[in-house]
């Protein structure tokens, strides 16, 4: 058993490399980490018996030093209240996240906003149904990400500076969901450059194919999702070309190594939660056959942990949520999930580009772009997107 | 950490591929709901790894 492996899953949303500064980090991840806990859960179970299942109330999350509360039997009136508490208090936690002076979201309360959990907060709040709660200052949250873009496309994650595409779709993403992006609001012009942003991202992008966190850096398969999903929410996936797009899904395709496990760059091992970042840029760009999709399900199966349940970076490794929630979202891109539905399971399907379920999706009305592939039938789960038509010629 | 040959037999397991464990959905699912309180449980690995972090930060901060 690896215990260094859990420092990995405990680590930051779209942390894409283990070091010091990440691993104090932590402590800010919460916001992230219940996010990954209630999609994970809402990939598994029917909408009304997520908040009952949680089991987090708002003194669990807020005060990590108390002795976690005894659960006592309940009635079925008391159950159906625990689960309004539960939901209620999860979303006062998001809301006590909140910077008033920034305009976005940190990780716990009273701590400084970040586009990372700026997101995570949009995201619980979408799962929740509740973007229309009052306390959501939804032109606060769009000024914040709108600031933190700069001169040449590329987005800040605070004010601190520092510049990564991961950025770039977590802004982009934000403001798909708030609906502050796109040709329904009527403040698109004055929101974000979004055509300078996605010339940032091509400009990320490297000989290989592949992209890096910033221009000239390293191509990562963590990046790419980040690069791939804001081009798709951004309606700039032509930007690709062909040749563009088959180069990337090539590169994508040789993170596959033997024991069937997608690793994030060259001569790396493999890793569960790149079952996501890899699945999901393939899957939007409609080539997911091009990695042994068995092989990989029997990757992500093998590091279960087959007595205390969640899912480790790679077999025999210590489980964590991040890693759980990204080998389920990895079963359910691959259809594997699905497969079991008549046998009378019930299982969510996840969103490529939002990741988020695809019933909340479309219950707000989100549209990302995704590529149609002459060789490859489109995902009848994808339904809801926009598919760009295959050109025989890059742009 | 859990052997392989260990069967989660109080819990839903259900069969994705012929060759391959079980997808245990319900585990998964008691996972993710007990982290909340494991992460403030001193026993527990996930709030002995919380603890050790905090200390780390204590040590930064001063």
């Amino acid at each position: 058993m690896s215990r260094e492996g859990i420092n990995n899953g405990l680590c930051l949303s779209l942390t894409l490399s283990f070091s010091f500064s990440k691993f104090v980090l932590h402590f800010l991840v919460r916001m992230s980490g219940v996010y990954w806990s209630l999609t994970g859960l809402s990939l598994l179970l029917p909408p009304d018996q997520v908040d009952a299942s949680m089991g987090v109330t708002k003194a669990t999350i807020s005060k990590p030093l108390a002795p976690p509360t005894q659960s006592t039997d309940t009635d079925t009136a008391t159950a159906s209240a625990a689960t309004t508490t539960t939901r209620q208090a999860i979303v006062d936690w998001v809301f006590d996240c909140f910077d008033e002076s920034a305009g976005g979201f940190g990780g716990r309360p009273g701590h400084d906003a970040h586009l990372l959990y700026t997101l995570s907060a949009v995201q619980i709040l979408a799962l929740a149904d509740c973007l229309e709660d009052p306390r959501l200052q939804r032109s606060a949250v769009v000024e914040f990400c709108s600031k933190l873009q700069q001169a040449d496309g590329s987005f800040a994650g605070d004010k601190w500076g520092e510049i990564d595409t991961r950025f770039t779709y977590c802004a982009l993403s934000t403001l798909s969901i708030l609906q502050a992006l796109g040709n329904n609001s009527s403040t698109t012009a004055l929101v974000v450059h979004v055509n300078k942003a996605a010339q940032y991202i091509l400009q990320c992008r490297n000989l290989d194919g592949g992209f890096g966190s910033v221009i000239g850096a390293e191509s990562h398969a963590g990046q790419v999702f980040c690069c791939v999903g804001a081009l798709a929410i951004a309606k700039n996936l032509h930007l690709l070309g062909a040749d563009g797009t088959d180069l990337l899904a090539w590169w994508l395709a040789e993170r596959q190594v033997d024991s069937g496990g997608l690793n994030g760059r060259p001569e790396k091992q493999a890793d569960v939660c790149y079952s996501w970042w890899i699945l999901s840029a393939l899957s939007i760009m409609g080539k997911m056959s091009w990695i042994n999709r068995d092989k990989l399900a029997g990757f992500i199966l093998k590091c279960q942990d087959d007595e205390d349940g969640g899912i480790a970076d790679r077999p025999d490794d210590m489980a964590d949520v991040f890693h759980t929630f990204f080998g389920i979202a990895g079963l359910s891109l691959l259809g594997n999930l699905h497969s079991l539905e008549d046998q009378g399971h019930v299982y969510r399907s996840i969103d490529p580009v939002y990741a988020l379920p695809t019933d909340v999706v479309v219950r707000l009305g989100l549209q990302a772009q995704v590529l149609g592939n002459r060789d490859e039938p489109a995902d009848k789960r994808l339904s809801y997107c926009s598919v760009l038509a295959p050109k025989d010629d890059s742009s | 950490m859990a052997s392989r040959t260990a069967a989660a037999t109080n819990n839903e397991t259900v069969s994705l591929l012929p060759s391959e464990p079980p997808f245990y959905s319900s585990l998964h699912v008691q996972y993710i709901t007990s982290l909340a309180a494991k992460l403030d449980l001193s026993t527990s690995y996930e709030g002995a790894l919380t603890e050790h972090r905090k200390l780390f930060r204590c040590i930064l901060n001063h």
